[in-house]
């Protein structure tokens, strides 16, 4: 399990602060606007920047005195280059490749030739799409407990979105592996995810399965003078337009008593991600 | 060994080379090159000036190439092996120290070669060997595109220059030349590089850590 305790780290005018738990064996989205602390968040997650205060604990683990542990369960997928440029793949499996106990080098040259990409070319040479498609099978070949993807799939061909698919399933198969991931493409997390993680300027907004979610956001579509009517704090964000009124509704806080007889008047429907976003950006600008 | 050679390998890719402006340092030698085939006509094949460019300031050059190519600090997916940070530090050291035993290959080798064969004086011969030496531990901290170290970049121009000119004193019989050039040895050169050895050390500990930790710390 990553447990993230009292977490904060200034990051420019911006402050994160959080504390949550992500639990194994699940893949969990983490979604939020441009320059809400995503990346930030998960390089805090992988050491590579340190907090403020709090810290990041890994299977009981933590950084400054079980770093190789922690490394040897972790494999990171950026947009930013993490491998060696000059070097084609199969030099940079080999370089990096031995520091991992479980590393195989037959299965990474595999998954390579799987995913159609030379692994004799320089990875400089690559396109963006390709360099992602070498640190994912370079990541999987490490066999990670926990794989972390930032943003990952935007520079993805169709064919090979599948392909993801499906060695994300194949990892997740046994119950022990967990995925954390970053994306702007929230269809992958209503395909893919179990957990969904939403931060907006660094603070979290909601964390927990996406069931939960479902049940708990709302989305209710009819007259605004019904929707005016029900308990005020449930309401997180309303949209108008010539036709009708589009609201998003915190489900706990509404007083079902109270509200039904207003509630009978309106469509509810669960929210998807992208229209959560919408409404919670909208509504915090 | 295969792997550190492998690493080692790594740094010479021709497109960093070219990106590097590396490429510069290779012109610089055959500039000398040509312009002492001017100087000596049909004299250049004789065995100290060819033993000089090719035995003496040719290994030199490729130590310098070397070591503006093989930075101490890694990319990105280094600080993401597992590794504790002492092992980390011990891979850095020993990734370092390979280097500066492959320079010392590159340099001492043809050096010892051409003074057996030319029948060098002793104090050119010393002074010779003390530059690569000095030549060989200085491995630039942050690559050629960061910011260089001064000092380092003055090391290396000093030995180059006294290189150069310890090439044409193969036979030189007078003892105050050798007095100055020892002079310049002493009080610049080895206190220069001594005060580069600190800077390496610094950098060790500084390539432990992936920069964004650097940048908060």
């Amino acid at each position: 399990m990553i447990e993230i305790k009292d977490l904060k780290k200034k990051l420019g005018a911006m402050e994160l602060n959080m504390s949550l738990e992500i639990p194994e064996g699940y893949i969990c989205g983490l979604i939020g606007r441009n320059g809400s602390g995503k990346t930030s968040l998960l390089n805090l997650i992988t050491g590579l920047t340190s907090p403020d205060e709090g810290k990041v604990v890994i299977d009981g683990l933590e950084y400054g005195k079980d770093d190789k542990a922690i490394y040897a369960r972790i494999a990171l997928v950026s947009e930013d280059g993490l491998l060696d440029g000059y070097c084609t793949a199969k030099e940079n499996g080999l370089i990096y490749g031995r520091y991992y106990t479980g590393f195989n080098m037959t299965s990474f040259l595999c998954l390579l030739n799987k995913y159609r990409v030379n692994p004799n070319i320089a990875i400089d040479k690559l396109s963006r799409g390709e360099k992602l498609k070498v640190q994912f099978a370079f990541a999987i070949s490490t066999r990670p407990k926990y794989l972390i993807l930032d943003e990952p799939t935007a520079n993805f061909d169709p064919e090979f979105k599948k392909a993801f698919h499906e060695e994300i399933n194949k990892l997740m198969s046994d119950g022990k592996h967990t995925v954390i991931f970053a994306t702007h493409i929230t269809s992958e997390i209503d395909r893919l995810g179990d957990y969904l993680l939403f931060i907006h300027e660094g603070k979290k907004v909601f964390m927990g399965d996406l069931e939960s979610f479902r049940d708990k956001y709302k989305l209710a579509v009819g007259e605004e003078f019904y929707i005016d009517r029900l308990t005020k704090k449930a309401l997180l964000s309303k949209e108008v337009n010539n036709y009708s009124t589009r609201a998003m509704f915190d489900m706990d806080l509404i007083n079902k008593d109270l509200d039904e007889r207003y509630m009978n008047h309106l469509e509810f429907s669960p929210v998807t991600i992208e229209d959560f976003m919408y409404f919670y950006t909208k509504e915090a600008e | 060994m295969k792997d550190r050679l492998r690493v080692y390998l790594s740094g010479f890719k021709l497109r960093k080379i070219i990106k590097d402006r590396g490429i510069g340092i290779c012109f610089i030698w055959l500039i000398i090159v040509f312009d002492r085939m001017n100087d000596y006509g049909d004299e250049f094949f004789s065995n100290s000036v060819f033993l000089g460019l090719f035995g003496v300031l040719l290994p030199m050059f490729l130590i310098v190439a070397s070591m503006f190519f093989h930075k101490i600090n890694y990319d990105k997916v280094f600080y993401l092996l597992p590794m504790t940070l002492e092992e980390r530090r011990k891979t850095i050291v020993s990734n370092y120290l390979f280097a500066v035993m492959i320079h010392l290959i590159i340099g001492i080798i043809p050096l010892c070669i051409v003074i057996i064969m030319a029948r060098v004086n002793i104090f050119t011969a010393a002074f010779m060997l003390l530059n690569v030496i000095i030549l060989s531990f200085m491995i630039i901290p942050k690559g050629f595109n960061e910011y260089v170290s001064v000092r380092f970049v003055m090391v290396v121009v000093a030995c180059f220059i006294t290189q150069l000119i310890e090439v044409d004193m193969f036979y030189e019989t007078r003892i105050s030349v050798h007095v100055f050039m020892w002079l310049i040895m002493c009080i610049f050169i080895i206190p220069m590089a001594y005060s580069c050895k600190k800077k390496i050390i610094e950098e060790f500990d500084y390539a432990m850590t992936y920069k964004e930790i650097k940048k908060a710390k």
